[in-house]
């Protein structure tokens, strides 16, 4: 009598062909999925580049000296680099002060005289630690007078951030802007700990990607390029009653 | 019936059947292959066009600074190491001015053009920047060769 059902050969070989089917399908689902993953992660990077990139040439291009009635002015006043608290480059933090968008004017004492002056802004960035990761947290924080301050995550895979003046010299005359490098990296958890990256490498799944920018000041470019006007015309005027 | 001899037709699929679908298979792994592939692509040229972006920004943000009249001055000679007319390997390191910009910048050369402009009594200047990738490096994207961006700086009195 013939028995109905499956012998264990044909179990065998139907899983035999099973695996050699679902081996390259599995692969081809790991590698879309790796792909996936990481053309997310790269347009995500890039577009947090370029934000930070757009915030930090807004804040140098409108940076300023606030007036203090001081007539003599350095481009290194600008723009503060403190590294006094830094390990390697966390703690780091770059201060300035800048004009804000806002086209009013406030009415202030200064030495007695009376002012009117275009509001300026204290904005910093910092660079802090992050647990468990060689990459560090970039916060933007900003203050005006009188309102409480204003801190912003602006990334949390800064692997480097660089804020230096560059000289132009021409036809015996030199000039000074900023040269802004950041570095913004992907690093999985599995190959975090003290690995040096400096290059994509996307088989083992880290990106890292190099912004860069040249910026020069509004304000100091008004005033260096224009010996004989007055060094207050920018950030505030005399308020003058009659 | 007696005498009749029955023709029990086999199951399981042919030969032809299993070539058929080995071919689809392969030509879907084909496809989905081309399709990671074209992604990582799409990616690392959104990357490449901002940094071909920003080489070309740069010389208008530096040109800006200096102002119309100081770019005229220097029509024939250049101004540090930005030379006119001509297409300019990117440097990592500018030797004259010391702007540092990322390794992956060198993919690119760039063409600056100046062109003086005056309308009554009004001077001013066109600046033309061209950038493209360098022969065997890494292109734009599809269908981009090159990426211009332009500024006019007028002469301030």
């Amino acid at each position: 009598m013939k028995r109905n059902g499956i012998s264990i050969i044909e179990v065998m070989i139907a899983l035999a062909v099973t695996t050699i089917i679902a081996g390259p399908l599995l692969y081809l689902y790991q590698s879309g999925l790796k792909s996936s993953t990481s053309g997310v992660v790269s347009i995500d990077i890039l577009s947090e580049g370029r934000r930070i990139c757009t915030q930090i040439h807004d804040d140098l291009k409108n940076s300023c000296i606030p007036y203090r009635g001081g007539f003599t002015m350095r481009f290194s006043d600008l723009l503060e680099a403190d590294f006094s608290r830094a390990d390697g480059l966390s703690g780091a933090e770059y201060r300035l002060y800048r004009h804000t968008t806002a086209p009013e004017l406030i009415k202030k004492d200064i030495d007695g005289q009376k002012m009117l002056l275009r509001p300026v802004m204290h904005v910093r960035y910092r660079l802090e630690k992050l647990q468990n990761s060689d990459l560090l947290k970039l916060v933007r924080i900003e203050s005006t007078d009188g309102a409480p301050e204003r801190i912003k995550v602006l990334s949390e895979r800064v692997s480097f951030l660089k804020i230096q003046p560059v000289k132009v010299s021409e036809g015996g005359e030199q000039g000074y802007l900023w040269n802004v490098k950041l570095q913004l990296a992907y690093v999985p958890e599995s190959v975090q700990a003290g690995f040096a990256f400096s290059t994509t490498d996307r088989s083992r799944g880290i990106l890292v990607n190099d912004f860069y920018d040249v910026v020069y000041s509004d304000f100091f470019k008004s005033v260096s390029q224009n010996p004989l006007a007055p060094r207050n015309w920018h950030t505030g005027l005399t308020f003058q009653r009659h | 019936m007696p005498g009749q001899t029955e023709i029990k037709k086999a199951g399981g699929f042919s030969f032809t059947e299993i070539l058929l679908a080995t071919m689809v298979l392969g030509l879907l792994v084909i496809y989905v292959f081309t399709l990671i592939s074209e992604s990582n692509r799409g990616t690392a040229s959104a990357y490449h066009q901002y940094l071909a972006e920003q080489v070309a920004r740069e010389p208008l943000e530096v040109f800006r600074f200096l102002g119309s009249n100081r770019v005229r001055e220097s029509l024939n000679t250049g101004i540090a190491d930005y030379k006119f007319n001509e297409w300019q390997k990117i440097e990592t390191v500018s030797a004259a001015t010391g702007i540092e910009r990322p390794e992956d910048a060198t993919a690119f050369e760039r063409k600056i053009t100046v062109t003086p402009l005056t309308h009554k009594n009004m001077e001013a200047i066109l600046v033309q920047v061209s950038v493209r990738p360098t022969r065997g490096s890494v292109g734009l994207g599809v269908g981009l060769d090159q990426l211009s961006r332009s500024t006019i700086i007028v002469n301030q009195r």
